[in-house]
């Protein structure tokens, strides 16, 4: 292997390197938990869905180096769900022997991550103002859930049944999909 | 909307049964609502968990490493090589210093593919080594020892990969550091496995790192040609020989000139077959089937051009017995019949001027195609549009891919899907190029054909 290209690799990118690597560290936890949600063990590994959103962000780096930390966020969650459509459409097809294709037209074909989608422009403060506005019992819920709590155990805080810890999360978010849309309206217009 | 729908919050939640769970999986594969609210609940959920961790202590930092000790599943390797990428950069500065071993003490190379090694860097004609035959590099059992001892994984991995022994290679590779360098020698050894796509997928790792670098695009081209996709391949070796390097580039270029002859060999007696074919199509009361059974690729291809140049319906329902001999030798669903059954059910007073048209663009006696592609572009004979594009090279990956997209022949798709992978190569998205190739390959396999059959020339 070309040794020299190795030096000027490191000669050039250090300052990158350790910011990718910062970058790296600080969103794994983040997404590791969402690779959970989406994938299990023996259909996509959540570990490698990880892996393939930090190389694509590597591929990236120059584009996200120098964008907030919620346009980031918003970047790497999508890229992590477009590459869990991906790798399971493909492990589907190669359980069912099925001609593998997402056939679509190239405009439609995996969308490219963009940085300047709704989702990256709230930052966490935004975020838990607009928490905030939710109906107290939805509100307690949803604060309880996004400390990472289950059904069951929020259910045993609040004295509730589960399936109304589940009936508060899910008017939660429905709220919440609204007061954020709203405040992204009101900015844009 | 189905039942299934409802069940989206309990899944963000990771609240179903694991059965239950991939139950929706699958239901959201299909169903684009459930896909528009996941994406959206997932973004809920990561601002959620973002902020509401602020300002808590940092969970220790996950150790990236254990994807590389697991065992070599089919899906796991590929994206091995991408973990390898990442702790690449991490570990860039504390790299081993490399190992003093000569491994290129002959005038000859055994090993098309290029490993590593400093010492193998100067080119050296390339001999496979025949079985049985000691190789040259082979090191005695002790040196290995003694190189294992002094922690020289990569001059032991090097060696067993020159001899041909790649399962104890493996072992050694599995325990060195993450670095471009070995990603590289773990695509050699996957090439050496026959897994080209694996390769391929690994060599990224290499790209992470070292954009440019001579060994992996060599091992690229390598595994294209594996793969059959000989233009592509042709192309990547064509890039290695721009490069220059002493030997190497002159190699490449060879390989590219021969895996250009092939292709076009390969497309014109195609091309002559078909024709050929479908003259003898065009004579009344031949029965072809029994050549169909030998030859059922050029059949399938005459058939699409006859049933675009017939200007009755009658003279395309003539074409219905082939077309189910064709679909029964391919496993037995209606496709070609149902293109037959569509095209006899079209208008023909406003087809058959175009199907008489694009016959005459099938003989070479349309003076202008462009023309042709204009009107079918304007009509509603998208099968006969699809054909033009195809033998004018008019049309965009875009227009092709729309159009193939509703004709029930899945080769045109992968031809379609071909083209747009070239496209994205040419724009500089070699990762998403080479997924969407892989995914070609796969759906040749399936229908129970190399990766030519996205080559026709229909």
């Amino acid at each position: 292997m070309a040794r020299a290209g190795v030096q000027l690799m490191v000669a050039l990118m250090p300052k990158e390197s350790h910011q990718f690597e910062k970058l790296s560290r600080d969103y794994r936890p983040l997404l590791l938990s969402l690779a959970r949600k989406l994938s299990s063990r023996g259909s996509v590994e959540p570990e490698d869905l990880v892996q393939e959103t930090l190389a694509r962000a590597l591929q990236e780096f120059d584009k996200l180096a120098s964008a907030s930390d919620a346009a980031r966020r918003g970047w790497l969650c999508t890229t992590l769900t477009n590459r869990f459509f991906d790798l399971y459409r493909q492990r589907r097809a190669e359980q069912e022997q099925l001609p593998g294709l997402r056939l679509v037209q190239s405009e439609a074909v995996s969308p490219e991550e963009g940085l300047e989608e709704k989702w990256g422009e709230f930052s966490s403060e935004q975020f838990r103002a607009a928490v905030g506005r939710l109906k107290p019992k939805h509100r307690e819920a949803y604060e309880l859930h996004a400390q990472g709590l289950r059904y069951r155990e929020i259910a045993q805080k609040l004295g509730v049944p589960t399936g109304t810890v589940g009936a508060w999360i899910s008017e939660a978010r429905r709220e919440l999909r609204g007061l954020l849309t709203e405040a992204d309206q009101g900015r844009r217009s | 909307m189905s039942g299934l729908c409802d069940n989206l919050d309990l899944f963000v939640d990771e609240e179903l049964e694991p059965s239950e769970a991939e139950r929706f999986r699958i239901h959201v594969l299909g169903c684009a609502s459930c896909e528009a609210r996941l994406r959206e609940a997932l973004h809920l959920e990561m601002m959620a968990a973002a902020a509401y961790a602020e300002g808590e202590p940092e969970a220790p930092r996950a150790h990236i490493q254990p994807l590389w000790k697991r065992s070599w599943g089919r899906r796991g390797a590929g994206l091995v090589a991408l973990a390898v990428s990442l702790v690449a950069l991490v570990y860039f500065t504390t790299r081993q210093p490399t190992a003093d071993l000569d491994f290129s003490p002959g005038a000859t190379r055994p090993l098309e593919a290029r490993l590593s090694h400093p010492s193998l860097a100067r080119h050296r004609p390339y001999v496979p080594m025949r079985s049985g035959e000691a190789s040259a590099q082979a090191l005695s059992l002790e040196e290995l020892a003694r190189r294992e001892e002094q922690g020289d994984l990569a001059g032991v991995a090097t060696a067993y990969l020159l001899q041909g022994a790649p399962g104890q290679a493996a072992a050694f590779l599995e325990r060195m550091s993450p670095s471009a360098e070995r990603a590289n020698d773990l695509a050699v050894l996957r090439l050496q496995t026959g897994a080209p796509a694996e390769a391929l997928v690994l060599l990224r790792g290499v790209w992470a790192v070292q954009p440019r670098d001579d060994q992996a695009m060599w091992n690229r081209a390598l595994a294209l040609r594996e793969l059959g996709l000989a233009q592509e391949a042709e192309e990547a070796f064509a890039e290695v020989a721009g490069r220059g390097e002493p030997g190497w580039s002159e190699e490449a270029q060879r390989q590219a000139e021969a895996l250009r002859k092939l292709r076009l060999g390969r497309q014109a007696l195609q091309q002559q077959e078909v024709e050929a074919f479908l003259q003898r199509l065009s004579q009344p009361g031949e029965d072809l089937r029994q050549e169909a059974r030998r030859h059922p690729e050029v059949a399938r291809m005459a058939l699409h051009e006859a049933a675009r140049s017939a200007v009755s319906g009658e003279q395309a329902r003539g074409l219905l017995p082939l077309a189910e001999e064709l679909d029964r030798l391919a496993g037995g669903a209606a496709v070609l019949g149902d293109v037959v059954q569509g095209v006899a059910g079209r208008d023909f007073a406003i087809r058959a001027p175009l199907a008489r048209e694009y016959g005459r663009l099938l003989r070479g006696e349309l003076t202008d195609p462009a023309a042709l592609v204009e009107r079918l572009r304007k009509s509603e004979e998208r099968d006969v549009l699809l054909g033009a594009l195809l033998r004018t090279g008019l049309g965009e990956p875009s227009e092709l891919a729309t159009l193939a997209v509703d004709l029930p022949e899945p080769r045109f798709r992968l031809k379609a899907e071909r083209l747009l992978a070239r496209h994205e190569e040419a724009q500089g998205q070699r990762v998403q190029a080479e997924e969407r190739l892989l995914r070609v390959v796969q759906s040749c396999r399936a229908l129970g054909l190399d990766a030519s059959c996205s080559e026709n020339a229909f």
